[in-house]
């Protein structure tokens, strides 16, 4: 197809240039109404878009439009998170046909861009210019086009030019550069709109401008774009879970095979019998239930009352999504009418995505997964995070996720568990891996024998370190830093010391007398490989101890109490429940190393579903059997008080350099977090106000002070909960306590109150928002008494505000820290994040501030911080 | 030894219930490992001081522009100082020109010129270790000397041990020994810190309303289950932390109250955070740390590379603005035998310029000053070669520098710390320096 064409291209410059054309063939091949993309690697790094692509290997996926804010990820042969090889070159291309006219199109990215029509270059942006100091000045914010378009990240750019198109289809193509320059391999926003110079900017505020797509619908406005990019959180996320499984395809069939063995293993025990034990309550009994009757029979512990319905839920979602119910999930539960409602509740609850985020904060402690976001040198280890939130997601068999850990493979910087082999700054960071390892998987704790021989554990020095040499794959020398100076004239040490620095360690399994050695037949694929061996050492059919730890650990964390003492250190300790934990292991091995169906099994018990039994009362013969008292987690509370009111986080992201111009081996982005497990230190140790994120470090303050760990220099299974003064206090006087329970535009609480109802009806519907509960008479009662006044006026006709106060645009990043400018920015975001969110208008004034002391009251009872 | 010739602790812990095991645990364990250590080791000299004022300059003060001038430098070329040194109270003791305050109050101070540490010359690193005395494991995570003393040192009810001004990080928290040993902070001198302060908006008597709402739900709880300990631990530090945000405790954060005065004697906003924490610790508190690192100043703070070093004059003024006011205000009040003083950083910077006219980190020598505190002041500890770049006699440990801190406020270096089960030195065998203690 031969065309001529006039082309009226208009540059933001605001260069004024005609250009005529021959266009080329277009490819006509695109029948897709989405957007196709590719990402091509390996292109040549050097400013310039010289280069040939190849399209072997090359990533596809598509998107309703021609935007996008974030890349699907790529994997490994064992479907894995690894690294693209950059610079890499992002494509999208489309055919789109629009009436005959003259168009405006807008290109916008952080790099740098390519915009074709009909294989004619129109626009493009340029390359990033890296900055390594913090000493460029802070750069203008770009004003929009038009009222209500979305506004241009800082220091992102932009290009508008004017077409005119004669109504046929037409090819439309972008690229984009990614990770040239030695920059993350982030791509930022980039997305191509249209508008045509016909259509007049609307008085309400929407813009003119529509993402380019075959049929351009959705608007560049903040709230489409914003829409859009969470849509594409969800769409990315199920495309890497594909993409990851057809990946991992044969990998997953090597572990099939592993699991047959297993079950073979399995089936030459001898089978634990399951005791007929019956209790006074027959109306169910799981295996579980029997072992727990038939340890007690002396005693004659039965087990205390099943636990309410409503109290039922909140605690097995916090224990499933780490989150309350919401007001839906709480009525499709109690309209349940089946007689297993609970069962069905539970199996909903299993098959929910954020049974992933709850589980992520548990093995972030107990793996020390320690990411910092600048120049990170205490302990510090790769984001792995996201590889174990996928593997969670995934419910991969256990087995496979302890020896992908063990192995190390795929991405280090960008959450691969290759990010778990680093220790920033430590003398012996394989040393330190074997001691997280141990202690995770095998409850051996050689935290002393690190560098020394453990004086109350049968461990010596050399077995860390033999560990050690097994994960490094060769012989270790001991650092002298690792050891305890002997000459010390006025203090004789008791700890035995029989390595010197300087001492070579081999590579070999140091467990024989305390673990089995041997492994089941078929299990190693590399006999030679140091690595493998311990992998297989660990998670072998044949090592009950590691399928009992998994067991225990999993069991300890929903009944607040363990079947064999502390999760992670076995040693002296007696196994109180030795049988039942034999046949749930052994369930654990034969079933594929499944942590949902023992969590299922766990939820299903009579046990789990008893009221709680105080652990004061634990020792006390006449006391019932129930699961102990727990707080929530930090991750919980957080997590909980947001989905109480329903509002977004409003943190930042998680980065200095939100623009990506540093170097990739300096900083880090951890994304903008929308879960309590997503955080990581704010710290830079450098004390300067330009650098402060204000709303994600009072979300972190909050964290914190529930026992979440800004640094996670070493493993940890069971947090400090004690309870101490600041954690009720950050609630009750804190910003982010503030924050939930200001009715400001943007919460579930404002709505609710804003909805027609009665008062006895808003109160109801607040309880279950807040607490997942009605209330009981007697608080009915005392919240009517507090809203009625006033409650048939409640409701203004003044137009919504603006949401939160952290929406304020500034351009502050590390590359101009230092200015004066930048401080007083972030000085005066911090006064403005200390206000709160502003409240909505839409409420009289006076019952507004009635109706959120009901909240706080609420969200400061120690109910809501408890597990019920 | 042999393994079953030790005292296996479990066992231990059995014999003795879980209950005793806290009172038996401090004062047996230690003993059993190290053997007859009291007779073995010399007592440490200990001072009588009550409380501590951290000021952190971080970044990395060059002691050469401040605490250890030497011949002066172009600025471009020549190595050495960047300003010219002036003399002090002290015969011999001479600080930089910038420091004119601070000169006649010499007689009043320590300085420790030969500070010096191995750590990677990189800020996160080294800033961890100054403020922990230890460099990072991987199966323990430190806690800073501020939560050891406040540990050590706990406060009356209703005070918080330990306040922060400056941005949280990781360098300042309570390690093993846990958040309630952690700070409270604020980033603001004029904002009160976090949770203690009341929300915008809410006066006396909507907070009242909300206390007695929060009242009627909370003893139903505590009704429902009076053996709950987890639930009435929390019930108590609600309604414990209500009294202390309700209290005249907050009224120190309001510096409205002093007279004018006093404020412009101390300066900018970095002068007003040391006149709140001689508010703060005529309350009890133990442990202040202070932070100098508005960037406002000259665009780094501390860290002075590049066109950072030609404003540093400007952040060693307010230094020496506030540290002087609050010297003598303490003095005034009768405080400062009884308050430390402490002026730390993370390392210092050498003689030598960097390509932009400013300087590069140096850890291997560096000055850190104590002052008041009942000490022997009117000294300097340790000297450095003729550029201060090298310890020329009597060096100072980071350990040694924890341990005289520690010492001057009553507590032994030496005495242990425990991460559950294992004993761990306050500091890694510091010393205090023996001849400041009288």
């Amino acid at each position: 197809m031969i065309r001529r064409w006039r082309w009226l291209v208009l540059f933001a410059l605001g260069v004024l240039t005609t250009v005529s054309y021959s266009a080329v063939a277009e490819d006509e091949s695109i029948a897709s109404k989405d957007v196709v993309f590719e990402i091509f690697e390996g292109v040549a790094d050097k400013r310039s878009w010289d280069f040939d692509v190849s399209d072997a290997g090359a990533t596809t996926f598509t998107a309703p439009a021609m935007a996008l804010a974030d890349l699907p990820k790529k994997y490994n042969n064992k479907g894995l998170i690894a690294d693209r090889k950059g610079p890499f070159v992002v494509r999208g291309t489309t055919r789109v046909e629009l009436p005959e006219g003259e168009y405006r199109f807008l290109l916008r990215s952080r790099g740098a861009t390519r915009l074709f029509v009909a294989d004619k270059l129109v626009a493009e942006t340029k390359f990033r210019e890296p900055s390594g100091d913090g000493h460029g000045a802070i750069p203008e914010l770009v004003a929009a086009h038009e009222p209500g378009l979305a506004e241009l990240p800082p220091e992102n750019q932009e290009r508008l030019v004017t077409i005119s198109l004669d109504g046929e289809p037409h090819t439309f193509r972008v690229e984009a550069i990614v990770a040239d320059q030695g920059l993350r391999p982030e791509l930022g926003e980039l997305s191509v709109s249209v508008a045509c110079t016909c259509e007049a900017p609307s008085i309400e505020g929407e813009p003119t401008f529509k993402l380019v797509a075959a049929e351009p619908t959705i608007p560049l406005s903040e709230t489409a774009w914003a829409a859009y990019k969470r849509e594409e959180r969800g769409r990315l996320a199920k495309f890497n879970a594909a993409a990851r499984a057809e990946a991992g395809r044969e990998e997953t069939e090597y572990w099939n095979r592993r699991h047959e063995i297993a079950r073979e293993v399995i089936a030459t025990r001898e089978a634990v019998e399951i005791p007929n034990s019956r209790g006074a309550d027959k109306a169910f009994l799981t295996p579980i239930d029997r072992f727990l009757l038939e340890h007690q029979k002396e005693s004659g512990r039965e087990f205390a009352p099943l636990v309410n319905d409503y109290a039922f839920l909140r605690r097995v979602s916090l224990d499933t999504g780490g989150v309350i119910p919401s007001p839906a999930e709480i009525e499709e539960f109690i309209k349940d009418s089946s007689p297993d409602r609970r069962a069905r509740a539970i199996d909903r609850l299993l098959a929910d995505s954020r049974w992933a985020d709850h589980w992520t904060s548990y093995w972030q402690d107990v793996l020390a997964e320690n990411p910092g976001i600048v120049k990170p040198e205490l302990n510090n280890t790769g984001p792995f995070r996201y590889w174990i939130h996928e593997s969670l997601a995934d419910n991969k068999p256990f087995d496979r996720f302890v020896t992908e850990l063990v192995m190390m493979e795929g991405s280090a910087m960008y959450g691969g568990p290759s990010g778990f082999g680093i220790a920033s700054q430590n003398d012996a960071p394989m040393a330190e891996k074997a001691h997280v390892l141990a202690k995770a998987f095998l409850a051996v704790d050689l935290k002393c024998a690190r560098c020394h021989d453990a004086p109350y554990h049968p461990f010596k020095q050399k077995d860390t370190f033999s560990l050690a040499a097994m994960l490094d794959r060769k012989t270790q020398s001991l650092p002298k830093t690792s050891t305890v100076p002997v000459s010390e004239q006025d203090r004789k040490p008791l700890i035995s010391i029989s390595l010197k620095p300087g001492d070579k360690i081999e590579p070999e399994w140091p467990f024989d007398a305390l673990l089995p050695s041997e492994w089941a037949e078929g299990v190693v694929r590399d006999a030679n490989d140091p690595r493998e061996l311990l992998a297989a050492r660990i998670t072998s059919p044949a090592n009950d101890r590691f399928a009992q730890v998994i067991v225990n650990r999993v069991w300890a964390r929903y009944i607040g109490w363990g079947l064999a003492g502390s999760p992670d250190d076995w040693h002296g300790q007696e196994i109180a429940y030795a049988e039942l934990l034999e046949y749930l292991s052994r369930d654990f091995v034969a079933n594929g190393y499944d942590l949902k169906r023992l969590a299922r099994a766990i939820f299903l018990s009579r046990l789990y579903q008893s009221e709680v039994v105080a652990a004061s009362d634990e020792d006390r013969p006449q006391v019932a059997l129930g699961p102990a008292r727990r707080r929530m987690t930090a991750e919980q509370v957080l997590d909980s008080l947001f989905a109480a009111v329903d509002k977004p986080l409003g943190a930042e992201e998680l980065t200095f350099d939100p623009a990506g111009r540093s170097p990739a081996d300096n900083f880090r982005n951890l994304g903008l977090p929308e879960r309590g497990w997503q955080f990581a230190s704010l710290s830079n140790e450098r004390d300067r106000p330009a650098l402060s994120l204000p709303a994600a470090q009072h979300v972190i303050d909050v964290l914190m002070t529930f026992g979440w760990r800004e640094s996670r220099q070493n493993p940890l299974t069971e947090r400090d909960d004690a309870a101490n003064v600041l954690q009720p206090l950050a609630l009750a006087n804190g910003v982010v306590g503030s924050r939930v329970v200001s009715l400001s535009d943007d919460g579930a609480i404002t709505r609710l109150a804003l909805d027609e109802c009665t008062l006895e009806e808003l109160v109801q519907r607040v309880f279950e928002q807040i607490v997942s509960r009605p209330p009981s008479k007697q608080e009915r009662d005392l919240f009517v008494e507090l809203l009625r006044d006033g409650f048939d006026a409640r409701r203004t006709k003044a137009p919504p505000r603006a949401p939160a106060a952290q929406k304020q645009r500034h351009a502050v990043a590390w590359s101009n820290h230092h200015s004066p400018e930048a401080t007083r920015i972030k000085i005066e975001l911090e006064r403005t994040m200390r206000n709160g969110d502003p409240p909505t208008a839409k409420l009289e004034g006076d019952w507004r501030e009635r109706m959120e002391d009901m909240v706080w009251a609420l969200v400061n009872s120690p109910e809501f911080v408890f597990v019920p | 030894m042999t393994y079953e010739n030790r005292i296996d602790r479990r066992a231990f812990v059995k014999g003795c219930g879980r209950s005793a095991l806290a009172a038996a645990g401090a004062s047996l364990l230690p003993r059993a490992l190290h053997a007859d250590e009291t007779s073995e080791r010399a007592k440490p000299p200990l001072g009588k001081a009550d409380a501590c004022i951290f000021i952190w300059l971080g970044g990395g003060a060059a002691q050469i522009d401040t605490f250890d001038p030497k011949e002066r430098g172009d600025g471009r070329k020549k190595p050495g100082s960047y300003y010219d040194a002036i003399d002090t109270a002290v015969a011999g003791i001479q600080v930089t020109e910038h420091l004119k305050r601070l000169a006649p109050l010499m007689d009043r101070c320590v300085l420790l010129r030969t500070v010096h540490h191995k750590s990677v010359d990189e800020h996160a690193a080294a800033t961890n270790l100054m403020h922990t005395g230890r460099p990072t494991t991987g199966t323990i995570v430190y806690p800073s000397i501020g939560s050891v003393v406040a540990h050590e040192r706990p406060a009356a009810d209703g005070v918080p041990p330990y306040v922060v001004m400056g941005y949280p990080n990781v360098a300042r928290g309570p390690g093993f020994l846990g958040a309630k040993h952690g700070y409270v902070y604020l980033t603001q001198s004029d904002a009160g810190p976090d949770g203690l302060r009341r929300p915008p908006g809410v006066g006396d008597a909507r907070q009242a309303r909300r206390e007695e709402l929060a009242a009627k739900l909370r003893n139903r709880v505590k009704a429902e289950h009076p053996h709950d300990a987890k639930l009435q631990e929390y019930i108590a530090a609600a309604e414990e932390g209500f009294r202390l945000a309700g209290t005249k405790f907050m009224n120190v954060f309001d510096l409205a109250s002093e007279p004018d005065s006093l404020r412009n004697d101390y300066g900018s906003e970095f002068g007003q955070r040391l006149l709140l924490s001689r508010r703060l610790v005529q309350n009890g508190v133990r442990f202040i740390e202070v932070s100098s690192n508005l960037n406002f100043v000259n665009g780094t703070g501390w860290d002075t590379h590049n066109d950072g070093q030609l404003k540093q004059h400007g952040l060693i003024q307010e230094l020496d603005q506030g540290m002087a006011a609050l010297i003598v205000d303490l003095e005034n009040h009768k405080l400062l035998d009884k308050t430390l003083i402490v002026v730390a950083t993370e390392f210092g910077r050498p003689p030598e310029f960097d390509a932009g006219g400013g300087r590069g980190h140096q850890s291997r020598v560096f000055s850190c000053v104590l002052a008041g505190g009942g000490l022997r002041t009117g000294r300097a500890i340790g000297e450095t070669d003729e550029l201060s770049k090298k310890v020329a006699s009597r060096p100072i440990s980071v350990p040694d520098f924890h341990a005289t801190i520690h010492a001057t406020l009553g507590i032994d270096p030496a005495s242990e710390l425990y991460d559950g089960d294992r004993p761990v030195p306050i500091t890694d065998q510091g010393k205090a320096i023996a001849e400041l203690f009288v």
